[in-house]
């Protein structure tokens, strides 16, 4: 029993290892799908901007700044700022802003109603004009040709929604936010755009994104009872037919947490989002009649990402049984295994970040490649302990409570533009 | 010892030799930019009083250049940067080697070769003309037989391409293929209004292959997991995607976009809103027009085979390789 299912984890580490190093290669070496970034000229359609903002004075002012100045036709654009019940300065900051620029910036003041993310957007779409609305979080900054590289894609009428890139603007702060840094790099610029070189299922990421409001209505709109609404709608979308792109080169800056307690809350949230949606959705997923082999395949894939680091502890724990009862063709031979795969095999990740690097024309920064190995330690253990409390919650008919991530800029940021 | 291998990881945290956000594309993607750029780069050429030559502010030597002191002798090499505040005609072929700035018309004679070049004004290049970087006119600009437009070549008034040429990425008002002709459509023939995708037309989707017939209408988005085949005179009010081809034929009026994933084939005298994107190639039958001087739009893909005749109002962008055909 324990042998079969330690043959299982290290098969599940094997395919995940081998998907890492399929994309790693199509980004180095395969063609680049980028289908949609020569769009110039066009008849751009009209589009919402909804930014989610709950408690967010230190930031608000900069996303705000940044939308008005973006090259898109002003008469096609509307910015929704969405004041989630905030109990800061974050309404007073956007009523100045509509003072300034009236008829321009049309806010959202929500003051009631159920707490998160996907329930405010929910609200909010009773604010959105046009075929398509964009979303961005309160601490993003987009640059000037963001929006028309986001839009674009939507030309395609098989676009239900669209992902940018987010790049970390507080690298240098401390430790951890070099490590994020290292970590978004791995996981847009090659893991995102391997996904949509090889056609498989590349995410939105609920924010620097867009959806098609036709897609959305179709699939009846944001589920409210989900910690992940961006894995929820990509898979929903999927499922009714609807692709989703990944746009490299609409880059994006961000903040990312600073402190760790910061991390590990935004990094279970992750993992309990993403397993709702795999308990939910695998089953259909791998079933669907309008996907491809290799979107049902990584579908499921993308979904059990989460799952795979209680499935790793598990299979660590497994290999020390093993070795210590002795378990024939197994015992010492189970431990070397399962830490070559941990490390060598698993190691792949740590491929896609080196590549990204190098992807991003980084010099020094790849230096800090083996430190990553802490920032992997600690998700592996917070999504491992998300994942036992989830089942534990599940059991006990406890309800998931969404949680905002702490902001640490104290002034409105100058990016020398 | 087990600490060695982190040193190089020590050594950046404590020195931060990489630690800036990695910088995001911060300009607006404008054809157009590179002339700006010039203009500024050859600020201090057109500011002399006087004078011939003067220090550029990468260290080159610029040069005013006359129409008196144009070369006379086909094939002469002009290796510095050059500003003529007149137009300008070069009668024998000559090598600019270096950035052209002209304020009015220029003319230039077949086998030349440009590196890069702002025109204020209309621009008129000779047969088997090399341009390797860019080029820009604020009037129309006209590329001969066989002219090789390598980068990128804009006009804020028309741009036409002569038989042979190939190109990269070009923009203007009208990109006239083959002969400078005469525009079909001001604006849309059939939906002069808001943006089509506005209006939510509902969409089709196929697992296979979708086909309209000879002189069908068709109202909505067509989705296809195989190829689109639409015949000829065929309306279609609404956007086209494949996963394989796309193929239009002649006299058919498409009202939306056409994405495909492998060859788009547009025939001759159809009129397409657009855009129009491929990721292998895009060929445009005689008589064809894309977009609208009201409404431009894009053509892209990384090659496209335009016929003579055709015309793309907006931005033509071919990856790696464009030609005007025979």
């Amino acid at each position: 029993m324990l042998v079969d299912l330690f043959t299982v984890v290290i098969i599940l580490i094997c395919v995940y290892t081998f998907r890492h190093y399929v994309f790693t290669i199509s980004r180095v070496f395969g063609r680049q799908r980028q289908p949609y970034s020569d769009v110039e000229c066009a008849d751009w359609p009209k589009i919402t901007i909804l930014i989610a903002a709950h408690n967010e004075e230190a930031v608000i002012s900069d996303c705000i700044r940044a939308l008005l100045e973006v090259d898109y036709p002003h008469d096609k654009l509307k910015i929704v700022p969405v004041n989630d019940r905030s109990t800061d300065r974050t309404g007073e900051i956007i009523d100045d802003w509509v003072a300034r620029y009236p008829g321009r910036i049309h806010p959202f003041h929500r003051t009631g109603g159920k707490p998160g993310k996907a329930a405010a957007l929910r609200d909010a779409m009773t604010f959105v004009e046009g075929s398509f609305f964009l979303v961005f979080d309160a601490d993003y900054i987009p640059g000037r040709a963001l929006i028309r590289e986001l839009v674009s894609p939507f030309f395609d009428p098989e676009v239900g929604s669209v992902m940018g890139r987010v790049v970390p603007i507080n690298v240098g702060k401390k430790l951890i936010t070099r490590l994020l840094d290292l970590e978004r790099s791995g996981g847009y610029q090659v893991d995102q755009q391997a996904r949509m070189n090889l056609g498989l299922v590349p995410q939105y990421g609920g924010t620097v994104g867009g959806v098609r409001v036709s897609a959305l209505e179709e699939i009846k709109g944001w589920t409210e009872n989900t910690l992940a609404e961006d894995t929820d709608l990509t898979v929903r979308l999927l499922l009714a037919g609807w692709k989703t792109v990944y746009v490299n080169r609409a880059e994006c800056y961000e903040e990312v947490p600073e402190r760790w307690p910061v991390r590990v809350r935004q990094i279970m949230r992750w993992a309990k989002g993403h397993n709702q949606v795999m308990v939910r959705y695998s089953s259909a997923l791998l079933r669907s009649r309008n996907l491809s082999f290799g979107e049902r395949i990584d579908g499921a894939l993308l979904l059990g990402v989460y799952a795979m680091a209680p499935v790793l502890l598990l299979g660590w724990l497994i290999a020390i049984a093993l070795f210590y009862t002795g378990i024939e063709a197994w015992g010492g031979l189970a431990v070397l295994a399962l830490a070559a795969f941990t490390t060598l095999g698993n190691f792949a990740a740590f491929y896609e970040i080196a590549a990204a690097t190098r992807l991003d024309n980084s010099r020094e920064r790849i230096c800090l490649l083996p430190l990553t190995l802490l920032g992997f330690t600690v998700s592996v253990v917070s999504v491992s302990h998300a994942a036992w409390s989830q089942i534990w919650d599940s059991l006990r008919g406890a309800e998931l409570n969404w949680q905002k991530t702490e902001r640490t800029r104290v002034a409105p940021v100058a990016l020398g533009r | 010892m087990i600490a060695l291998p982190l040193i190089p990881s020590l050594t950046e945290l404590r020195r931060r030799r990489d630690a800036a956000p990695l910088p995001t594309r911060s300009d607006d993607g404008k054809i157009d930019n590179f002339a700006q750029s010039l203009r500024e780069y050859m600020e201090p050429l057109v500011n002399l009083d006087g004078e011939v030559t003067c220090p550029l502010r990468d260290g080159a030597q610029g040069r005013v250049l006359r129409m008196e002191d144009v070369p006379l002798l086909p094939g002469t090499p002009i290796e510095t940067p050059i500003y003529a505040p007149h137009s300008l005609v070069f009668p024998v072929p000559v090598c600019l080697s270096r950035e052209l700035y002209i304020r009015g018309s220029l003319t230039i004679a077949g086998g030349s070769m440009l590196r890069a070049a702002l025109i204020e004004g209309e621009a008129s290049l000779g047969e088997r003309t090399s341009v390797l970087r860019w080029i820009h006119a604020t009037g129309n600009l006209e590329a001969g037989p066989e002219s090789q437009l390598f980068g990128r070549a804009s006009a804020a008034g028309a741009i036409t391409l002569r038989h042979g040429c190939t190109f990269e990425r070009v923009q203007a008002q009208a990109v006239y293929f083959g002969t400078q002709g005469k525009l079909a459509y001001e604006n849309s023939p059939v939906w002069p209004g808001s943006s089509l995708v506005d209006l939510r037309l509902g969409r089709v989707r196929s697992n296979g292959d979708f086909y309209l017939r000879d002189s069908d209408a068709f109202q909505g988005d067509i989705v296809a997991i195989g190829c689109v085949r639409i015949e000829d005179n065929v309306l279609v009010i609404g956007s086209v995607k494949a996963r394989t081809n796309v193929e239009i034929g002649s006299g058919t009026h498409l009202e939306g976009t056409i994405v495909s994933r492998g060859r788009t084939t547009i025939g001759a005298r159809c009129y397409v809103k657009g855009p129009v994107l491929s990721e292998h190639e895009i060929t445009i039958g005689p008589g064809t027009q894309i977009g609208t001087p009201a409404c431009p739009t894009t053509v892209s893909a990384p090659h496209i085979r335009v016929a003579p005749g055709a015309v793309v109002c907006g931005a033509v962008w071919a990856r790696e390789s464009g030609q005007v055909t025979p």
